[in-house]
């Protein structure tokens, strides 16, 4: 029954828990070590599994964790300066320049977000949850959820049209 | 739909008026409803490639849970067998003790009633002896009185 929990609810989060932690580290191969830890310390705990309520939620949680002890242990150095263009190379698929260099920005305005604001766009804007699976995930508040993505959006728009203009200046002069 | 209903859905979007079905339909539709130079749809079409991204390493199940060793079950089953044999020993050196003082109380008695029956022996044998002279002595009281029995009848004649 468990081994039945685990191929049928958690496993195929995979994808998904590494693009939080993709998010969250900037750094594909320690997100990959991160979702493989988290996957392996379920497969060896899996007795427990048919008592959680919600698979998914906490399989997101233990990755949420996993990923903000990392990043707040000393040992973690590993945050890559070029973050955004890391991201920028795994997303983009076709040839289209200009596209690439937008995305790139749109990229480096979410890394600049704080993280708690970061887990929550992610959440919401990438996966679609909703507003109560984020607060149950990330285990704070409903209006703490709803403040950190408003801020989250304006913060990313106002970065977007400080770009736009700056080019279109740029473009004009 | 058109792109000005694009574009008043993601204004609604950036006031956070819309819902999760909003907001994946922004997603879709930025490929196709909204114009091509639009901020916003580069912004969507972006937000949607993300979601495709995936994992290049996929998790193997290794092909039995392979369980953690419960390290506090071991120590408890350390202190079990420790305990047991503790016990075990005890028990034996004492029941062995015991059938050594038993040995020696029976060997002590054993040498009691040898003793006591030898002095019971020699008692007898000493009061036998007496008796037995007694026993002359009275012998020979008899014969002075069957003589003295005789004077007395001769006396009488």
């Amino acid at each position: 029954m468990n081994k039945k929990i685990f191929h049928e609810q958690v496993l195929p989060m995979q994808d998904q828990c590494f693009r939080f932690a993709l998010r969250m580290m900037a750094n594909r191969e320690e997100a990959e070590d991160i979702v493989q830890d988290m996957l392996m310390k379920v497969w060896q705990n899996q007795e427990g599994l048919h008592k959680i309520k919600n698979v998914s939620g906490w399989t997101m949680q233990m990755v949420k964790n996993a990923c903000l002890d990392k990043l707040k242990s000393s040992a973690y150095k590993y945050r890559d300066d070029n973050a955004e263009a890391t991201l920028g190379k795994l997303s983009v698929s076709d040839d289209n320049a200009e596209q690439q260099e937008k995305w790139a920005w749109i990229e480096k305005g979410i890394d600049r977000l704080p993280d708690k604001q970061k887990m929550v766009f992610q959440l919401r804007e990438i996966e679609g949850y909703s507003y109560e699976e984020i607060a149950t995930i990330l285990e704070i508040e409903l209006s703490g959820v709803k403040i950190s993505l408003f801020r989250a959006r304006k913060s990313i728009k106002s970065f977007i049209d400080k770009i736009e203009n700056y080019e279109r200046k740029t473009f004009q002069g | 739909m058109s792109a000005k209903h694009f574009k008043d859905k993601a204004n609604a979007y950036w006031k956070g008026k819309t819902s999760v079905q909003d907001e994946k339909w922004l997603k879709d539709a930025a490929a196709t409803e909204a114009n091509e130079t639009d901020k916003e749809a580069a912004y969507f079409q972006y937000l949607k490639n993300q979601g495709d991204i995936k994992s290049n390493r996929k998790f193997e199940a290794p092909s039995a849970p392979s369980k953690q060793p419960d390290y506090m079950m071991q120590i408890w089953q350390y202190v079990a067998a420790a305990c047991f044999v503790l016990s075990l020993s005890f028990t034996v050196y004492f029941s062995l003790q015991n059938t050594h003082q038993q040995q020696e109380l029976y060997a002590s008695r054993q040498l009691e009633a040898q003793y006591a029956y030898d002095t019971t022996k020699e008692v007898l044998i000493l009061i036998s002896g007496k008796i037995n002279a007694g026993a002359d002595e009275t012998r020979a009281l008899g014969k002075l009185n069957a003589v003295q029995q005789l004077f007395d009848d001769k006396a009488d004649n």
